[in-house]
């Protein structure tokens, strides 16, 4: 039976109007139809600004070392072999190089984060909250794993300008299973995330205003 | 179409990760092919045998592994060699080899083994001998039978775009992990 109570929440009215439909069982698809869609929680119903830097680096580097792949394919085209070999070598390394770097960065330095971003008081009078999200979902397993690294921090105090009390660093799970969310079909619940995501870090998304 | 709608709901940042997916494919393939040839110093450190010239030792589609090292080239050597004007390299056997006195340079004449005639008629017209720079390099080893997909996508260059567009569809949609 649909659910009629009507929901505040942005993201889940504009899910509800698109729903988005998965190959059932397919783990890749659901772990990236379910990040994005915490992502867009937390940037239209909690008001969080994404920090983008890890998909702009890794953007950089996959980008620059295409355009060393590009320019020694012309180069040799330009100039016929032997002549082109050192330069044509030196882009090839060069790909090599940023290409490696880029897997690198993805592997060991982005690892599980699917979301970084940063939500300043709506009154202006606290610092603001930055958040990292972390989403694991084992191979083969239909368990999904949310992690909130929520912190805020330590702002200046009025006179002195030198940092005060930190309100402190907060990590919180969210263990769930992809049945959680999906229903046979494949149709994905945007509501049944919502939910849960309110739960644990609370109705404005940063969960130091509810006590535990 | 579901595609478009996969397509709809991402972000430019993931539309453009997507594109870079596919750009990588691209350009990895370019630059170990690439890489051979300059570890090779071959320009072409793999070819594909096209014709039954060289029968019974290489028949059609089979991969020979080419390099280009600085020692002269001798009689017997199996070279691959491009004349001028003429697009296709030809992978023959040296039969006769004369040095120039004074310069060393080689002069060179070539012979398919399933020929009955040397390569003169395929050189240019007055062409007597192809010399060191016409040679593209040396086969060093061989894999039977490989070349095959080649020389299909060769007769049919059908099959190559339509492999090409499947491809390019099937990175540009589906997302890794």
């Amino acid at each position: 039976m649909a659910n009629t109570k009507p929901t505040a929440s942005k993201a889940v009215q504009d899910y509800e109007a698109t729903p988005v439909m998965v190959t059932p069982y397919n783990g890749v698809e659901m772990k990236h139809t379910v990040d994005d869609a915490v992502r867009k929680l937390f940037t239209t119903d909690f008001a969080y600004k994404e920090n983008t830097r890890h998909s702009d680096f890794r953007l950089i580097l996959g980008y620059s070392a295409c355009a060393f792949a590009a320019a020694g394919a012309l180069y040799s085209y330009k100039v016929p072999f032997p002549d082109c070999r050192p330069l044509l070598a030196v882009c090839v390394v060069a790909y090599f190089i940023l290409n490696s770097l880029m897997m690198f960065y993805t592997q060991y330095v982005e690892k599980d984060i699917i979301f970084v971003g940063t939500k300043s008081d709506r009154l202006g009078v606290d610092s603001p909250t930055t958040l990292t999200i972390r989403s694991q979902t084992p191979r083969f397993s239909p368990s999904y794993t949310l992690t909130f690294e929520i912190e805020q921090s330590p702002y200046p105090h009025a006179k002195t300008g030198k940092p005060s009390s930190s309100k402190g660093a907060k990590t919180l799970d969210l263990k769930r299973n992809f049945g959680d969310y999906f229903d046979v079909d494949g149709k994905f619940s945007a509501e049944a995330l919502a939910e849960d995501v309110v739960r644990v870090v609370g109705r404005d998304g940063a969960s130091f205003v509810k006590s535990q | 179409m579901d595609v478009l709608n996969t397509l709809k709901r991402m972000s430019i940042r993931q539309i453009a990760q997507q594109a870079l997916n596919f750009c990588l494919i691209v350009s990895s393939a370019l630059m170990i092919w690439k890489g051979l040839s300059v570890v090779t110093n071959s320009e072409s450190p793999i070819v594909v045998v096209l014709s039954e010239s060289m029968e019974p030792a290489f028949q059609r589609g089979d991969l020979l592994f080419l390099t280009l090292g600085r020692e002269p080239i001798s009689v017997g050597e199996i070279c691959v060699f491009k004349i001028e004007g003429k697009d296709v390299p030809i992978v023959h056997r040296v039969i006769e080899l004369h040095n120039d006195a004074k310069t060393g340079e080689q002069f060179i004449l070539t012979k398919g083994d399933n020929n009955p005639v040397d390569d003169r008629g395929l050189y240019q017209p007055g062409q007597m001998w192809i010399k060191r720079e016409h040679v593209i390099g040396r086969v060093k080893g061989f894999l039977p039978y490989l070349g095959i997909v080649t020389i299909i996508l060769n007769d049919y260059p059908q099959v190559k775009i339509a492999m090409l567009v499947l491809l390019g569809i099937m990175v540009l949609v589906n997302r890794e992990e």
